[in-house]
């Protein structure tokens, strides 16, 4: 039944598209919710298929995160058909596209029929994968029609990580971490593994990139739902109690970490961490080749992960009796509280260590003593007293399961780094989503409780999940709340310049402006800025004093600014932003990289004269683009 | 048995996150008697009557009343303000500002209670010669006319503006209200750290 209700989604999909070929053209299929959601469904999907169907391995495993080494091997491969032919890569990624579509259409058959012959393997995992994707169906119901706005794309990461496969496809660039393709990333946190994935979503094609990142945040946590879904399963034999689980885990917004609320590299990391723990235990190649996966992918939570396996592989698989395990246990707890005293106390390692970051930031980038420990409970909310209940299970537990001591240590190890608090600490948040629901499902399964008393728990904590989840998500959407109501990293006035940029490509056009605008134009414009939102402070000032008193000298001060590449034409981009900064005199902005104004919509009642006849000088002519818009050019 | 125990502590652990959760969600969705504006180089609280209340940095003044009337913050070399995208990604509860002048710094945290109560944090560190009689004075602007009354309750000042009541309780209260009746100057003796701990409560009618 699963096997032809599969088959049938599929099919009616292709004829969908074939119908849509043939009705609308070719060129709808860049503004197509369906297309562009069965692209990225079959994308994030087609390395299951692969080590599944080619290594006749799990579809959910240890050698399906390795598949995803596809994506960078396959754009390798069309650079090299690019310098052979003479083709340019936006010529040649598009067919890429095309044909992992065909693949997965190709691979999925053979999933299907040629699994029939052999028994009936696939009908069962596609029941499997139903009932996982099942919870995440409610899930998406739950946030897209309370919480998300339609088309609303709210992580600027989305935009920053686009800037890289634009440059793949349209500059034809070839780089191994996204700093050698883009300005926009000031220190090196993962190669381009990531984004080689994210080209194939988004960019290759030519779809839409905003719809393309709204129905992205859609289908991740589908796709993610399925490994979860299958470890809650392996852990509690119950088909409910996982799903509830899965529930619970993606109604956990973890404030840093996103760990399956966006598809970014320390999200798309977890993933894989997800894929190779269906792999009860490691043997060591295993382990060097996990290793050898996680590391690249993020450079931070990469070897963390990758830690907790060689943690998992060294010392949990080692512990042979109960003292020891108890041991361990009251180490982990010892270790929690060292480390949080030790922060109260004021230790920090950004403070300590990481001052010349700090200074690039302009602030530090961590919350302190109590607002950390109320930041990071919030993450969980009451879920964390389950947490704690579990961890009191198993120390009295007479048996322990080294299961629970490996869940209890990666809980652990996220505490003791987000207390070190390094810059950016919130990110050690990430897989609590995962290890404490695993750990929290576990243990009320365990306790065995009769269906009526269960059915009112499920109740109970999938109101306490969904009100938390309510809460973080909104406060996390604060932000992105523009003046009218709307929740988006994408304002409405700025919509005007996308067109524009669409309309007029400028080539060697190097574009200098607020840092806000500078992501929307280096992110939907490949156009190259001054490291758009992360545009240094100090060329901030410059820019500002600039613009207030436009002068030979001041423009001289500005050319010779960091991040301003000599020999490169610079076309000052004029915003709502900058004119309410100068009139209002708001300039938070320019002390601090993450000070961003979003509103764009103060009008521009009148430019400077000054600056108009100092741009003269430079045969620079206004352009005015909209009400909110002027380029000079 | 211990499995009963087990059972019975989870049951009422659950409960208690079910009232911590909707605690929390009450705490969010509520309506609040006012709004903090953390732009420019002020924090704002508006109210539900239209009218706000603004603490400007530009505003605080060192003075002897006689010769001296100094502005440490009349310009400014550093801003930071937690009211943009760091503090999405933070995740703090609080508004902050931090001002500097070269040497002197300013730092406001405005941390809402509940839908009527506010505290307000401002630590003033500046380098000024002392001398006797000399105050160091914050500024509360509102944006109309009103009447500064004591409050039964010592360290109480309070105004009444179309139908809302705003309570400032300072635990050193000396106070002044300016001629035109829209400002409440709350001054200290001079010291080179100054700090306020004020306590607002907003009440207004429905």
């Amino acid at each position: 039944m699963f096997d032809a209700i599969s088959l049938t989604i599929n099919i009616g999909m292709l004829g969908y598209f074939m119908f849509s070929l043939f009705t609308d053209g070719l060129q709808s299929f860049a503004n197509n919710y369906i297309f562009i959601g069965y692209l990225i469904f079959t994308t994030l999907t087609l390395p299951n298929l692969l080590a599944r169907v080619i290594f006749k391995s799990r579809l959910f495993g240890f050698v399906s995160a390795l598949s995803f080494l596809y994506f960078p091997i396959q754009f390798l491969l069309q650079v090299v058909v690019a310098n052979l032919t003479g083709l340019s890569l936006s010529e040649i990624l598009p067919f890429g596209v095309i044909f992992n579509l065909i693949l997965w259409n190709v691979l999925f058959l053979l999933f299907v029929i040629g699994d029939n012959k052999s028994g009936n393997e696939s009908e069962f995992t596609l029941g499997e994968i139903l009932s996982g994707m099942l919870p995440a169906i409610i899930y998406v119901i739950f946030t897209f029609v309370l919480i998300r706005q339609r088309d609303s794309v709210i992580a600027l990461d989305y935009l920053q990580h686009i800037t890289v496969p634009n440059k793949m496809f349209n500059n034809g660039m070839l780089c191994l971490v996204p700093g050698q393709c883009s300005n926009l990333f000031l220190q090196h946190g993962y190669t381009t593994f990531y984004h080689t994935i994210l080209g194939n979503l988004s960019t290759f094609l030519g779809t839409d990139p905003i719809k393309s990142f709204y129905v992205l945040d859609i289908v991740f946590p589908l796709v993610v739902s399925i490994p979860i879904y299958l470890k809650l399963k392996e852990v509690t034999k119950s088909t409910i109690w996982a799903q509830l689980g899965v529930l619970l885990a993606l109604l956990t917004f973890v404030m840093g970490g996103y760990d399956f609320v966006f598809f970014l590299p320390q999200t798309l990391t977890l993933y894989f961490l997800i894929l190779i723990l269906r792999e009860k235990e490691l043997k060591l190649p295993q382990l060097i080749l996990a290793t050898l996966l996680l590391l690249p992918a993020h450079f931070i939570v990469g070897p963390l992960f990758a830690g907790y396996l060689w943690f998992r592989f060294l010392i949990v698989k080692n512990l042979n009796n109960n003292k020891e395990k108890n041991i361990l246990l009251l180490l982990l707890a010892l270790s929690i509280l060292f480390f949080c005293l030790a922060n109260i106390a004021g230790f920090s390692v950004e403070k300590l260590l990481q001052s010349d970051a700090l200074k690039v930031v302009g602030s530090a980038t961590n919350p302190y003593y109590p607002s950390n420990i109320s930041a990071y409970i919030q993450n969980l909310g009451a879920g964390w007293l389950l947490v704690l209940l579990a961890y009191i299970s198993v120390l009295i537990q007479k048996k322990k399961n080294k299961e629970d001591i490996s869940l209890l240590g990666f809980i652990t190890f996220g505490i003791i780094f987000y207390f070190l608090a390094p810059t950016y600490a919130h990110k050690f948040g990430i897989g609590l989503a995962f290890f404490a629901i695993v750990l929290i499902i576990k243990y009320l399964w365990q306790l065995g409780f009769k269906p009526v008393m269960k059915l009112v728990l499920f109740g109970l904590l999938i109101s306490i999940w969904g009100l938390n989840y309510f809460v973080q998500y909104n406060k996390y959407l604060k932000f992105y709340t523009q003046k009218d109501g709307t929740a988006s990293a994408i304002v409405q006035e700025d919509k005007a310049l996308i067109e524009y940029l669409g309309e007029n490509k400028l080539p060697d056009t190097f574009i200098i402006s607020d840092p806000y605008t500078q992501l929307i134009v280096a992110a939907l414009g490949n156009i190259d800025t001054v490291n758009a939102q992360y545009m240094p402070q100090k060329t901030r000032q410059n820019f500002l004093e600039y613009l207030e008193d436009p002068n030979p000298e001041t423009y001289e001060k500005l050319l010779t600014s960091e991040g301003i590449p000599g020999g490169e034409d610079l076309n000052i981009l004029y915003t709502s932003r900058i004119h309410r900064s100068i009139e209002l005199d708001d300039r938070a902005w320019i002390y601090n990289i993450y000070s961003l104004p979003i509103n764009n919509s103060f009008s521009i009642n009148e430019v400077g004269e000054d600056l108009v006849e100092d741009q003269k000088r430079l045969n620079k002519d206004l352009i005015y683009i909209s009400d909110n818009f002027i380029l000079f050019k | 048995m211990k499995t009963f125990y087990l059972k019975l502590l989870t049951i009422i652990v659950v409960l208690a996150g079910i009232y911590l959760s909707i605690n929390r969600y009450h705490q969010y969705a509520q309506y609040k008697n006012f709004e903090i504006i953390n732009e420019r180089q002020s924090m704002i609280i508006q109210l539900p009557n239209a009218e706000y209340i603004e603490i400007i940095s530009r505003n605080d003044h060192v003075t002897d009343y006689k010769e001296i009337t100094e502005k440490p913050f009349n310009v400014v070399t550093n801003i930071q303000k937690n009211s943009t995208l760091e503090n999405s990604i933070m995740r703090t509860d609080f508004f902050y500002e931090y001002i500097e002048n070269k040497e002197n710094k300013r730092e406001v945290i405005i941390t809402p209670i509940d839908s009527k109560n506010i505290d307000i944090n401002i630590t003033s560190t500046t380098a000024y010669q002392f001398k006797e009689g000399l105050k160091y004075v914050i500024q509360l602007d509102y944006t109309n006319k009103t009447e500064f009354r004591e409050t039964q309750e010592l360290g109480g000042v309070y105004f009444e503006d179309k139908g809302c009541k705003v309570e400032i309780y300072d635990p050193n209260l000396d106070y002044d209200a300016t001629e035109n009746r829209q400002t409440l100057l709350l001054k200290r003796e001079y010291s080179p750290s100054v700090e306020y701990n004020l306590k607002l409560t907003i009440s207004c009618k429905d």
